[in-house]
């Protein structure tokens, strides 16, 4: 870097999966997730990072996504689940058509960094929460599924807002935290904190070297979730009509999350497991309606979710194979529609450079009980299968 | 189906715990080739910690003496005396080095310190840049750049900790 600017780093990773569900025609699970087997490119995620200066950095990582594309879990006014049609005409090509999708910023923000012990980050980064969230990228993690209870957001995946990490060395031991300030979860928090209510959390563990690598660590978050709407109207008690903007809460909670988790790398071996915990407490004003066959109106629940998975795995030295096993679990008590799940899979993920991973896993899901719309009525194994590459 | 899967997962399990037991340490030094720390003469920094050592060659902020941000300058990857400060200093070999950058950049981490292709340019960036660090064997050391202990020991004493098998 100089007088011609910071150097603009751009690098990424991206998947190609292949997942084939098994049972009846009648598991619902099977027929939400996909009834045939499918291929599909799941994560195409260019980064760029620079390093704006002495201390500063900064780094942003979009997702380039074919949805909204097949979307089909939006109910309309008829009760029917039309799929989300992107089609398109190409102007360029003689009004041939082509499918559009999006693009999901996952995280943006610039650091600062002006002693060993502190960085500060501003703008939308990811929970620093447990490994999986962090480790994020298909290439990095292990398996070839999102275990449940990281997929149901526990946790926010993101927040926007500040955040101050840092490590302190004690021999080969470090002391690590996290402390962050944020909008919090909301319908858009990424660009609107919706009440008046910043959200705090962070994130404390210990890393030593002294046997293997080992890390232990415990996280908290507490938020409020508002969702509201924008209303308009015309004041007439004064002397001439004027507009008043307001909004109405739709639906308010305050929350409480709390993790523990543990890490231990030794030779090949890998030790990963994530315990969490998330309380919701229902501001009454504000509780939503619940979606189920019963057609009496009833409310949400204040629910305590609880949720897990331990990892277990080898790196050997030949192929740089790695077999593995998970076990995982989900309360799901913030909706009648799931029941609780428990997922056993066992896989490998080869890694035949760094820059490409193989994997392949069996997986079977297991309900306790229906849910309110029988989602849980059948089982639900399935194979993955994924090619990861970084680049 | 539900049975063989547990059976199936089982087995994994034992199989991992029995490799578990197998896992050989990591590679540590050896008593062939010591690689001396290198610093500018000018630098305040006299001694260096491995642990210390394995945090600035993993582009951990570290700070020397003066102030100065240490800035770690690598050989290229896969040269000799590269793979043996990766696996003294860092434990790793050159493969598990290459998951472990690739990992690091996809976390949202900084990446690896720069490479120095030739020993001479090395000595002479690690002499004019302030806060710079780098390696090279003992007999390559000139007026340029100095040696720093490191663990409280120089090259040439017993138990000095950056030693490989080369």
């Amino acid at each position: 870097m100089g007088e011609e600017g910071p150097k603009l780093e751009l690098y990424g990773f991206a998947d190609f999966s292949y997942l084939h569900t098994f049972g009846s025609k009648t598991n619902i699970l099977k027929q939400y997730v996909g009834p045939y087997p499918s291929f599909y490119v799941g994560h195409l995620n260019l980064y760029l990072a620079s390093t704006l200066g002495e201390n500063w950095r900064a780094l942003a990582e979009v997702r380039f996504t074919y949805s909204p594309m097949g979307d089909d879990d939006k109910q309309a006014a008829d009760g029917t689940f039309p799929v989300q049609d992107t089609t398109a005409v190409d102007y360029a090509e003689l009004q041939r058509t082509f499918q559009w999708g999006g693009i999901e910023i996952q995280r943006a923000w610039i650091e600062y960094q002006p002693f060993d012990f502190l960085a500060i980050r501003g703008g939308e980064w990811l929970t620093p929460y447990g490994y999986w969230n962090d480790d994020h990228g298909s290439p990095t993690i292990i398996a070839a599924h999102k275990p449940f209870p990281i997929g149901d957001g526990m946790f926010p995946e993101h927040q926007t807002g500040l955040i101050a990490l840092g490590k302190y060395f004690v021999g080969s031991t470090a002391l690590g935290y996290a402390l962050t300030l944020s909008n919090g979860r909301g319908p858009y928090d990424a660009i609107r904190d919706l009440d008046n209510n910043k959200a705090v959390g962070g994130r404390l563990y210990v890393e030593s070297s002294a046997l293997g690598n080992l890390t232990i660590g415990v996280d908290a978050y507490r938020g409020r979730y508002t969702a509201s709407t924008k209303r308009y109207r015309v004041d007439t008690s004064g002397s001439q009509p004027v507009a008043v903007i307001y909004r109405t809460t739709d639906s308010a909670y305050d929350e409480l999350s709390l993790g523990a988790d543990v890490r231990w790398l030794y030779g090949g071996l890998h030790v990963q497991g994530e315990f969490m915990m998330n309380e919701a407490a229902y501001d009454d004003r504000y509780r939503p309606r619940t979606v189920g066959f019963d057609p009496r109106p009833t409310f949400a629940a204040d629910y305590r979710r609880i949720g897990g998975y331990l990892l277990l795995g080898y790196r050997t030295p030949w192929l740089n194979l790695m077999p593995y096993v998970m076990a995982e679990h989900s309360s799901y008590t913030n909706t009648d529609l799931a029941p609780p799940v428990w997922a056993y899979s066992a896989g490998v993920n080869i890694r035949p450079t760094p820059n490409v991973v193989l994997k392949a896993e069996m997986a079977y899901a297991h309900f306790l009980g229906m849910g309110s719309t029988g989602l849980g009525k059948d089982d639900l194994p399935y194979f993955g299968s994924q090619v990861a590459w970084a680049f | 189906m539900r049975r063989q899967l547990l059976a199936l997962v089982a087995l994994l399990g034992s199989l991992a715990a029995v490799l578990a037991l197998l896992a050989p340490s990591p590679v540590r030094a050896g008593n062939d080739v010591a690689l001396a720390v290198i610093v500018s003469p000018d630098s305040k920094l006299g001694n260096i910690s491995v642990a210390d050592l394995r945090r600035v060659f993993q582009s951990e902020r570290l700070t020397d003496p003066d102030g100065l941000k240490l800035i770690p300058l690598n050989h290229p990857p896969k040269t000799v005396d590269r793979v043996g400060f990766d696996q003294v200093v860092l434990g790793m070999d050159a493969e598990g080095v290459g998951r472990f950058w690739i990992d690091r950049k996809i976390r949202g981490g900084s990446g690896p310190p720069r490479t120095v292709e030739s020993l001479a340019t090395l000595r002479r960036v690690v002499e004019k840049l302030p806060g710079a660090i780098g390696y090279i064997r003992p007999a390559q050391l000139s007026s340029e750049v100095r040696a720093i202990r490191v663990d409280g020991k120089l090259p040439e004493d017993p138990g000095y900790p950056l030693r490989y098998h080369p």
